[in-house]
């Protein structure tokens, strides 16, 4: 986490929002669709840890600690949420559309000239697969968001999301395509990159 | 009799692919994807953007991104106001 205070003595409650409330709310809006729910989501954690600060014993910085507190709030409102339950799940026309009737690629992928270590992936990647991750639809980024962001066991994700097995790895399956079609289109890993 | 991977066309690799970074391929498909991915340039890419993606994915969720913070990312002034008056 990049901001926050990062003493692990309990801060003031009256500096908790200036000083926390921006991490947590980008921290459950990658996950999260709805600007409001984050922001419902932040308040919940905020009450949460007025009502016990005392368990905050400093044994990590108070921003983990809070975000622990909002992990846990997250996985609640996903368990709340109503899911499409239809086993095999309605088709994605976008995915569906990248391929031909033979399943070739309509549009084959470019080589892509970027390595996980190119400091490119964090001044270009992550912001453009936040924007790309906000463009998925809702049961795609949360399986995404778990399974691969926060590598969560599938079978965790499976009960959290409610979601078959079977399920989740097409949910997987394309929200890498849709976040891999994305990329390109914002010029990733090719020179002449259009940002976005 | 030995059984002959069958060649496998595009779609069918992007969604093996996706599931042997998931966890899930039998020998079988193992074998079959890698076949394909010899002779398909286009979908080795593919292959290779997925460990990065989800290489960054990782990245971005365990620490965010340094970007300058936008007002989309960013708690809006009202929320700021009302939370400020519940926590004290």
């Amino acid at each position: 986490m990049q901001d926050g205070d990062i003493s692990k003595d309990l801060p003031p409650a009256d500096v908790w929002v200036d000083q926390y409330g921006d991490l947590l709310f980008r921290y459950a809006r990658l996950r999260v669709m709805d600007r409001s729910d984050c922001e419902e989501l932040v308040q919940e954690t905020f009450l949460a840890a007025l009502k016990g600060k005392e368990n905050f014993k400093g044994q990590c910085e108070f921003a983990t600690w809070l975000v622990g507190i909002l992990k846990h709030k997250m996985m609640d409102y996903f368990r709340r949420q109503q899911r499409d339950q239809s086993d095999p799940l309605p088709e994605d026309s976008l995915v569906e559309g990248m391929f031909g009737r033979s399943g070739k690629w309509k549009k084959f992928p470019r080589r892509w000239h970027i390595d996980p270590q190119d400091s490119a992936i964090e001044s270009d990647v992550l912001p453009a697969l936040q924007r790309c991750m906000e463009a998925l639809p809702e049961s795609q980024r949360q399986a995404f968001a778990l399974s691969v962001m926060d590598e969560q066991k599938s079978e965790e994700v499976c009960k959290t999301l409610s979601v078959s097995a079977t399920n989740l790895y097409v949910l997987l399956h394309r929200a890498r395509l849709r976040l891999r079609d994305c990329l390109e289109k914002k010029g990733i890993g090719h020179s002449d990159r259009v940002k976005g | 009799m030995l059984k002959l991977p069958k060649i496998l066309n595009c779609q069918a690799a992007a969604e093996m692919s996706c599931r042997r970074r998931d966890g899930s391929l039998s020998h079988y498909e193992r074998v079959t994807l890698a076949i394909h991915l010899i002779i398909c340039a286009g979908c080795r890419f593919m292959d290779k953007q997925f460990i990065l993606l989800d290489f960054a994915a990782k990245k971005l969720g365990s620490k965010g991104f340094s970007g300058k913070s936008q007002p989309e990312h960013t708690l809006s002034p009202e929320a700021r106001e009302k939370l400020k008056k519940i926590i004290k």
